[in-house]
């Protein structure tokens, strides 16, 4: 029996908890990209759940409004607390005990269930809080990354809840609005496709496919073959531009299993130079050894690229 | 997981920036330098007439 009681508080104080916490944190980093492998989902799950499990027992044993509300118990001093689990806890281990105790048993059994089932409203309304707070801070990331305890804090907690895919796949970083993530795809049959990522799966953190918007295959063999001729005749190398062929098609979905390498470019919209926070930090690196006062150092663009 | 999600971010953001502006920032360190601490300024130009500047505020005495 307290086998089977143990199995119900596991699943209502852990695992139900790490459900909420993914599928509230899911909706500002999408569930797709939001990965637990399951070595680490006992981890995970206790991490997420040991702060707000604290407070919610806190709460319910000392705050005002929480440990009355909801399912409010007439006696609910710490004696009685402590006199009801025993008597439940004392049952349940023995049949014996069960039957001297079978009067007490029902009301105090009734009683434990109604301080377990406020106590576990209150943790899962908490659990859900902090996945939403989470999720926007990790969601934000790239508005947030300057300030330097969040930047500590999302090396530390926040990346542990998010697959490496996303910033790879995704303008996650968003270094300039308008960023969008191009990928030179070598496939086994040795053909390479180009196109910008639109929509990438997974399946227990693991790619298991990848779609390219706007794709186009290069004509490496075409491309070799011109580039042998011009050698011989000794004139100018082919343009490689030329040899990129449009697909007939909006969207080319690629299996793993036959990429055999991927090269992803982050292309900033049209007109941008560089994200001045990279750069600035790029500098402050470069230049740490000068006697400059880096804090001080500042990055402006005054003239975009030439139009062509 | 070999890696942790922050060296890979470190990387992306590492790639962020164009290539002639990290060229030009490496090969000419020592002199960006110097017109910091001279003019207080330095300008890098880029293939398309794109321009960065870099500036570093003096800081006022009390």
């Amino acid at each position: 029996m307290l086998a089977v009681v143990f199995s119900l508080l596991l699943t209502v104080y852990l695992i139900v908890p790490e459900a909420i916490f993914r599928t509230i944190f899911g909706y500002f980093i999408p569930p797709r990209n939001f990965v637990l492998t399951r070595t680490e989902t006992a981890y995970r799950a206790v991490l997420v759940t040991i702060l707000p499990f604290s407070l919610a027992l806190t709460a319910s044993w000392y705050a005002p409004i929480v440990r009355n509300w909801p399912f409010p118990l007439r006696e609910n001093t710490i004696t009685v607390r402590r006199s009801d689990y025993k008597t439940v806890v004392g049952a349940m281990y023995s049949d014996k005990k069960f039957d001297d105790t079978q009067s007490q048993f029902w009301p105090a059994l009734t009683r434990c269930i109604r301080r377990q089932g406020r106590l576990a409203l209150w943790y899962f309304f908490l659990v859900g809080l902090e996945a939403g707070l989470l999720g926007w801070a990790a969601a934000n990331y790239s508005r947030l990354r300057n300030i330097r305890a969040y930047k500590w804090f999302a090396d530390r907690v926040l990346f542990k809840f998010i697959s490496e895919w996303h910033p790879l796949l995704t303008p996650y970083l968003n270094f300039l609005p308008g960023t969008v993530v191009q990928a030179d795809v070598l496939c086994t049959n040795d053909v390479l496709y180009q196109g910008v990522v639109s929509e990438y799966f997974l399946q227990d953190g693991k790619l298991t496919g990848i779609i390219l918007h706007k794709p186009r295959r290069f004509e490496r063999q075409l491309y070799l073959e011109a580039k042998k001729d011009a050698q011989k005749a000794s004139t100018a190398a082919p343009d490689r531009k030329q040899y990129w062929v449009t697909i007939p098609s909006e969207n080319l979905y690629f299996f793993p299993d036959k990429i055999v390498n991927m090269n992803l470019t982050y292309l900033s919209p049209p007109g941008a130079t560089a994200d001045l926070q990279v750069l600035q930090d790029l500098l402050k690196e470069v230049l740490s050894r000068s006697t400059l006062d880096l804090d001080r150092l500042t990055v402006s663009i005054p003239r975009g690229p030439r139009k062509k | 997981m070999v890696t942790t999600l922050s060296k890979i971010v470190e990387m992306i953001e590492r790639g962020a920036i164009p290539a002639w502006v990290r060229e030009q920032v490496f090969s000419n360190k020592e002199e960006i330098a110097q017109a910091l601490r001279e003019n207080g300024s330095y300008t890098l130009t880029g293939p398309n007439g794109e321009e960065i500047e870099i500036r570093v505020e003096k800081a006022v005495a009390a």
